[in-house]
């Protein structure tokens, strides 16, 4: 059964970059959103598995939108993208409870490694 | 060379020979390679030659060139057995270091040394290309960045000895962060998390809280902690991508715990040896970290203040005959004497602050403990771990907190069933939270419990009706108040809320606060004054009585014999001071029994010196200066008081007023 | 107007005080003594953090010591910085009508502006003081001395 994974990001090509790269490992793509609020509501829609989850977001950042995801659901899987330089949100986000971050630019198998670790506990 | 002669001349030309023949093989393979970098025979036949080449350069001792063939040797070693994928940069590198060993080979045929070509950024090169340590299985031991032995703060030891009561285990774990990782403070923080949440945290190397370190500083990290849970779990929490490698050690209690803390009630300091003991000798040595930035400002001052000094004393010195221009300029120094001292003073304050984080670090243990004995399902949330608090109230917050959170968890959350019987979520909420506002440090420790059962209360303290809820609430803090019958050994061991709330007045000059709504929980407020005027004391008793004295106020303190504590003067260093009795200054009663030898202190002020006779030194402390009526200062002798640790009041003296009233009555 | 009032006894008499100015009202256990202070403090209170000096007010007014094992009250008084206890015996809190409140008077013993009033009904007779005003007369009538620093008027 495949993994079900969300992936927020606002830029549709990192999206599709995303998508790519984990379809072709065999997850599968349930959704995607291009800001905080719309990766909280289908969070609640489709409950994925997984999300990915980019920091920097219109609307609600990704900071926000992990803290939202998890008093919602304390057994969310969030993975955080972020970009160098955003060390503080990103150590809010491990408090808030996210699995792991990757640093863009990413590399596909940074990402792969992350999520397959993060169904371990 | 070894020995010189014909054989030597023999030796190298033979060398010179087959070097030759493999050089030129080596060239044909790497170009060969180059354009078919699958081509793991001719890896295998460049390793061969390369080898050759080290091993006769070794047996005729040309350092330079078995050096370099030795390390382009290991490389290919890598490349040999697939740890070192053989990519384009890497067979520049091979190609350079290739010339090299040409390069030396000529030289060499011409007489002179391998030695002379510079190959020490090809080997730079060679080396960044080898694997780092620790990624492959087996490898080779990675360097300690730390130094075995480490430091454990007052706080520290008191959490390693209460570990050490409960029968946990002391660990110390080290990780190795991938060189590469882009963000290492980061990815240590991941592990930090997850490991806070299963063992009590101690002590990490670097800090893993405000202040951190650059993020390089993170290549090696070591967390310090107790637990009783087994390793696997502790070591699954690793399993991070990107550290490459962890190692988890046992660690024994004796090691650390050695020292005894300072005691913090009044004790005798037995004082031997030395007729004369320089004061600050009692103290014993203890570290903080300071931020570099908050030291520059002390200097800064310091510095605007040996100036204003030096015009103090220019001004005295020069002969003015006329007084007015002299008063206002000595008034304007005067000011900035004032405000700099005072500038330095809080920054002096501000070095002692330390994050809250420290306090913090050993509740989410606890609480995740708690919840598990209690059946109840808690989430704590953390805000403001990097809000600063002066150190010394750290170390008095600990217990109060810990018992507001064991009461939290214990009385104030439902059981999952209750909760959702309630209609709230089952998972209860405990928010620890600090931060600063106005001139004041608030904690807050709110819970989404039951709630407060304010009739309870009022009934258990025979209140009548028209006592307000407030009031009724205050009376949680008063002692022997506690609405569960059974007394649950987790909020026990002595320490009731009225002791928390008499810490917290008397000890921190703080107030606590309690609101509470039946059925939708409870929030206990502390609020903290943010600035303390601390002195740096001598406690000294006279008759029954104790007092203390500004450290700075004084010089050092002497034994005086029996034979000279009678007069009205005392030569010390060769100087005649006014012997000043305090219990005559005070007007004190009672007897003393006479000793052979008597504690002096010498007080050096501005307006003079003297020698203070009194009963007994204790030992030196830093005071928190309260202001005190009139009416306790008849004489005007007293700065202030403080409250020590154990509720007992201490004068300050007004080591001015002593030395004045003193000269007074020439006693 | 009507006005609340604390009143305490001391021996036969009876005092009030305004019950703005008063804070608390706690047991007289130990109080710590204190160096070199008037015949009239009988020593000081950790109160909250704060220094409280205790007052025998029977010193005060001249009046003789309590009787050993006479149940002892401390009236903690507060008006803007300063903050005192008195020692009393007995305290009960009563409402006092205007109609029965009259302004002025004295003790003897007592400088006029120390006493505030006279309460007169059928139980009562009780003298209303302002302590403050009190003590604050006292010092003047002293020679004076500077404040030291860290003192509170």
């Amino acid at each position: 059964m495949a993994v079900r994974v969300l992936l927020a990001d606002d830029l549709s090509f990192m999206r599709m970059v995303q998508k790519e790269v984990l379809t072709e490992q065999g997850y599968e793509i349930v959704g995607e959103a291009s800001n905080g609020l719309e990766a909280v509501a289908k969070y609640q829609e489709l409950n994925p598995d997984v999300v990915i989850m980019d920091i920097t977001m219109p609307e609600m950042n990704g900071l926000e939108a992990t803290r939202k995801i998890f008093s919602l659901d304390p057994d969310a899987r969030i993975i955080i993208c972020s970009a160098l330089g955003q060390q503080h949100l990103i150590v809010e986000a491990i408090n808030a409870g996210i699995k792991d971050f990757i640093v863009k630019p990413f590399v596909p198998e940074r990402l792969l490694t992350a999520l397959a670790k993060a169904f371990h506990s | 060379m070894p020995t010189a002669g014909i054989d030597d001349k023999r030796l190298l030309s033979a060398f010179l020979e087959e070097a030759e023949e493999l050089l030129e093989k080596l060239n044909q393979a790497l170009l060969k390679l180059e354009r078919d970098r699958t081509r793991e025979d001719l890896v295998h036949e460049i390793f061969r030659i390369i080898h050759s080449l080290k091993s006769e350069a070794a047996l005729l001792e040309f350092k330079g060139l078995s050096e370099l063939a030795h390390r382009l040797e290991d490389v290919l070693e890598e490349i040999r057995n697939q740890r070192l994928p053989l990519t384009r940069t890497l067979m520049d590198v091979i190609f350079t270091a290739s010339d090299a060993i040409q390069e030396m080979v000529r030289r060499i045929s011409h007489g002179e040394k391998d030695t002379d070509v510079e190959v020490s950024s090809i080997i730079a090169e060679l080396d960044t290309q080898l694997p780092g340590m620790g990624e492959s299985p087996g490898s080779q031991v990675r360097v300690e960045l730390f130094p075995a032995e480490v430091h454990f703060d007052n706080l520290e030891i008191v959490q390693l000895q209460e570990a050490r009561d409960r029968g946990e285990t002391l660990y110390r774990l080290t990780l190795d962060i991938d060189e590469h990782a882009a963000m290492k403070y980061p990815r240590a923080y991941l592990v930090f998390n997850k490991l806070e949440q299963l063992v009590n945290m101690v002590k990490t190397q670097p800090g893993m809280v405000e202040p951190i370190e650059e993020d390089a500083f993170y290549t090696q990290v070591r967390f310090y902690f107790t637990s009783e849970d087994d390793e696997g779990e502790i070591i699954k929490a690793c399993d991070i991508d990107q550290v490459s490698s962890r190692r988890l050690e046992k660690l024994e209690y004796g090691e650390y715990l050695e020292t005894e803390l300072p005691e913090t009630s009044v004790s005798t300091a037995e004082r031997e040896g030395p007729e004369r003991a320089p004061a600050g000798s009692w103290q014993e040595k203890s570290y903080i970290r300071v931020e570099t930035s908050k030291l520059n400002d002390i200097w800064r001052s310091l510095g605007d203040l040996v100036i204003c000094k030096a015009r103090v004393r220019r001004l005295f010195e020069s002969q003015q005959t006329d007084r007015a221009p002299l008063r206002s300029e000595l008034e304007a120094v005067s000011d900035s004497l004032e405000k700099i001292t005072r500038e330095m003073q809080q920054a002096m304050v501000e070095t002692r602050m330390v994050s809250v984080a420290a306090l913090f670090k050993k509740f989410p243990r606890l609480v995740r403990d708690l919840s598990r004995k209690l059946g109840k399902k808690v989430a704590l949330l953390i805000h403001g771990k990097e809000t600063e608090i002066d150190r010394s109230i750290i170390e008095v917050l600990s217990d109060p907190l810990t018992h507001i959170i064991r009461n939290a968890l214990d009385h104030g959350i439902e059981t999952p069933a209750e909760r959702l019987k309630q209609g709230k979520e089952e998972q209860g909420q405990l928010v620890l939270s600090a931060q600063q506002q106005g001139g004041r440090i608030v904690l807050d420790i709110s819970d989404d419990g039951r709630g407060l059962d304010i009739e309870k209360i009022r009934a258990k303290a025979d209140l009548e009706q028209s006592v307000s809820d407030e009031e009724v609430i205050k009376l949680i803090f008063s002692p022997g108040f506690s609405t569960k019958e059974r007394v649950s050994d987790l909020s026990g061991r002595g320490v009731g809320l009225d002791v928390v709330a008499t810490r917290i007045r008397n000890e921190l000059k703080g107030e606590v606060l309690v609101t509470s709504v039946p059925g939708r929980g409870t929030r206990i407020t502390i609020l903290l004054p943010l600035t303390l005027t601390i002195v740096h004391a001598l406690v000294i008793r006279c008759r029954e009585f104790y007092f203390a004295i500004p450290m700075q106020d004084m010089d050092e303190t002497v034994s005086i014999p029996l034979e000279k504590q009678e007069g009205i003067e005392i030569s010390v260093d060769g100087e005649s001071l006014p012997l000043l009795r305090l219990e005559n200054l005070l007007g004190l009663d009672g007897r003393e029994e006479p000793r052979s030898e008597r504690s002096g202190i010498i007080l050096n002020l501005q307006a003079g010196r003297c020698c203070l006779l009194v009963d007994e030194l204790i030992e030196e402390e830093d005071v928190v200066i309260k202001p005190i009526d009139e009416l306790l200062n008849p004489k005007r002798l007293f700065s202030g008081a403080a409250v020590r640790g154990d509720g007992g009041i201490l004068f300050i003296l007004h080591s001015a007023r002593i030395l004045e009233a003193g000269e007074g009555t020439g006693k | 107007m009507d006005f609340r009032c604390v009143s305490f006894s001391l021996d036969e008499e009876q005092f009030g005080l305004h019950l703005d100015d008063v804070v608390h009202i706690i047991r007289f256990e130990q109080v710590l003594p204190v160096p070199g202070a008037p015949a009239m403090v009988e020593g000081i209170l950790n109160l909250r953090g704060e220094v409280v000096p205790i007052i025998n007010l029977r010193t005060l007014l001249g009046m003789r010591e309590a009787a050993a094992g006479r149940r002892q009250r401390v009236i903690i008084i507060r008006r803007e910085a300063r903050i005192l206890g008195l020692l009393v015996d007995s305290v009960r809190e009563i409402k006092v009508n205007e109609a029965d409140y009259q302004p002025g008077g004295g003790r003897p013993g007592l400088a006029d502006g120390a006493v505030l009033g006279v309460v007169k009904t059928d139980e009562e007779n009780l003298t209303v003081l302002d302590i403050f005003l009190l003590l604050a007369e006292r010092a003047s009538a002293a020679p004076a001395a500077p404040a030291a620093p860290g003192e509170r008027r």
